[in-house]
């Protein structure tokens, strides 16, 4: 049974509820951050009920020291910070031609920007502690091909999967690791905003997109939180332990590296 | 809950050997192949005397026949088969300009003739027990990038690559996932060799031989066999359910996808 710290934002809801789940599982405390306050108490009812140790922080990922409290958190609240899922990001669904300034600089902020700070802060509270820190980040199949209609949350993902090759080399000396995990197409809110704004560009039906973009997943049907969290575990666990820098797949077979 | 079966090549030495002890603590019946019947036998007793449950069996990869006898041994002593690891390969290390018709037959027969035969006859037994499986083989470092000396093995390690993604994609609808593993520079008896020849090659200590690959590592320090053995134990495990095609890179940081 371990008796280590995991921070992981966006854990409130989606496929960060599903690795926080899982992590709690695992036996790790739980440091669970989101922008909706509503779905952070609901969570942190339903993992206290599970036996989680579990608090949670109102923050927003895009803003430096809200990350960094965010890591000062876990600190004072569990005295060690062990493991740091950089899961919280954002889909941006447009035609490349309607990009907008506004939508780049949000997307980036949210969903690279704050991968930096992440890391950053986790980076300098695991420097300072003995063994080994894992810094684990949200990639996607976008994160090593890119879709149309997809282009600004590609450009964001492939960014986060270079950032954790660059942070895995110059963190290496402190004894921290950094990968990425990289889902396909999972069932979850943020789906259902990709699949309308395709519906509405095409002249689809509901539902019509995540049919197709997962009409050939080899595993025969979509991504689920826990299937996100089984990856997170491993990538949390020291059985990863000479694993580092790496953007590992895990996405029922639709990209292959 | 009946146990799992997992058939190992090379499970006589090094990786190999480390995968068939780590499979075993998992739960798994270890079935260990190996050329080499004698080392076959002792990784067994070993496994038996921790508390395991393994048998021995004698099989040269690079023989079809061998292959599907050697699986099919497996079945009647176990009962059942789940995971199949192609780990067995050779590392033949030279200069392109010395490569013969020989070492260039004998690679491939054992590195890639292997994997096939292998995979074959996986999915042969699969179909006849009405359930699914994992097949998993061992590429490597060099079936990412070229290394110097290395021609003949780095293309056999880059074709189990190329066969892993079309295998998966083949055997989706039977409910078989098929991944590779790509270790770096291990602590085996095979690399220690390779260490040498390429020492004895330009004149230098064995040290230096070892150093030459060693020092493009991220984590600064060579690979034990349990670090790859850990690896291929989330491979054949339920958590990697949702993976498939993919060649997950536990090298210490030597190469990023």
């Amino acid at each position: 049974m371990v008796h280590k710290v995991a921070v992981v934002t966006g854990g409130a809801s989606g496929l960060g509820k599903g690795i926080a789940e899982r992590l709690g599982k695992d036996g790790f405390k739980l440091v669970i951050s989101d922008l909706n306050q509503k779905f952070l108490d609901d969570t942190q009812k339903e993992f206290i009920n599970k036996g989680y140790e579990v608090i949670t922080l109102k923050g927003d990922v895009s803003i430096q020291k809200d990350q960094k409290l965010l890591a000062q958190t876990a600190l004072n609240n569990f005295g060690r910070l062990d493991v740091w899922v950089n899961n919280a990001g954002i889909e941006s669904v447009v035609p490349f031609s309607d990009i907008t300034q506004e939508q780049l600089e949000k997307v980036f902020a949210i969903d690279v920007f704050s991968v930096v700070y992440g890391i950053q802060a986790a980076a300098e509270i695991m420097k300072t502690q003995d063994g080994i820190g894992k810094i684990i980040n949200a990639c996607s199949i976008a994160g090593h091909e890119s879709y149309e209609m997809l282009a600004t949350y590609s450009a964001a993902k492939h960014a986060v999967r270079s950032l954790t090759v660059a942070a895995a080399k110059e963190y290496a000396k402190h004894n921290i690791r950094v990968n990425s995990y990289c889902p396909g197409v999972a069932a979850t809110s943020m789906w259902d905003r990709v699949d309308a704004a395709m519906a509405k560009e095409y002249g689809w039906q509901p539902g019509e997109a995540l049919q197709k973009f997962s009409a050939g997943i080899l595993c025969g049907r979509t991504e689920e939180p826990a299937d996100v969290g089984n990856i997170v575990s491993f990538l949390a666990s020291s059985d990863s332990d000479y694993i580092t820098g790496q953007s590992i797949l895990v996405d029922g077979g639709m990209v292959f590296r | 809950m009946s146990k799992k079966v997992a058939f190992i090549t090379g499970a006589g030495q090094g990786i190999g050997e480390a995968i068939a002890l780590r499979l075993a603590q998992d739960g798994f019946i270890v079935a260990c192949a190996d050329l080499n019947i004698e080392t076959a036998q002792l990784v067994k007793e070993k496994i038996i005397n921790q508390g395991g449950n393994a048998v021995a069996i004698q099989v040269d990869v690079a023989k079809r026949e061998d292959v599907f006898q050697a699986i099919q041994k497996t079945l009647d002593l176990c009962g059942d088969l789940n995971v199949v690891v192609n780990n067995a390969g050779i590392a033949p290390i030279m200069p392109i300009e010395a490569v013969t018709p020989e070492i260039y037959q004998k690679t491939m027969d054992i590195n890639i003739g292997g994997v096939l035969w292998g995979i074959q006859a996986a999915v042969e037994i699969f179909k006849k027990l009405g359930h699914g499986g994992k097949i998993i083989s061992a590429s490597s470092q060099a079936g990412q990038v070229g290394n110097p000396e290395l021609s003949v093995y780095g293309a056999t390690k880059f074709a189990v690559r190329g066969i892993t993604q079309t295998a998966a994609k083949e055997l989706a609808p039977l409910g078989i996932t098929v991944n590779a593993y790509c270790p770096g520079i291990v602590d085996t008896p095979m690399m220690r060799k390779v260490a040498q020849d390429l020492a004895d090659l330009s004149n230098e200590s064995f040290e230096w031989g070892m150093q030459q690959f060693a020092q493009n590592i991220t984590l600064k320090r060579i690979s034990k066999p349990e670090d790859v053995a850990a690896c291929v134990s989330f491979l054949s495990g339920p958590d990697s359910d949702y993976i498939t095609g993919q060649a997950i890179i536990v090298d210490g940081g030597m190469v990023f996808n």
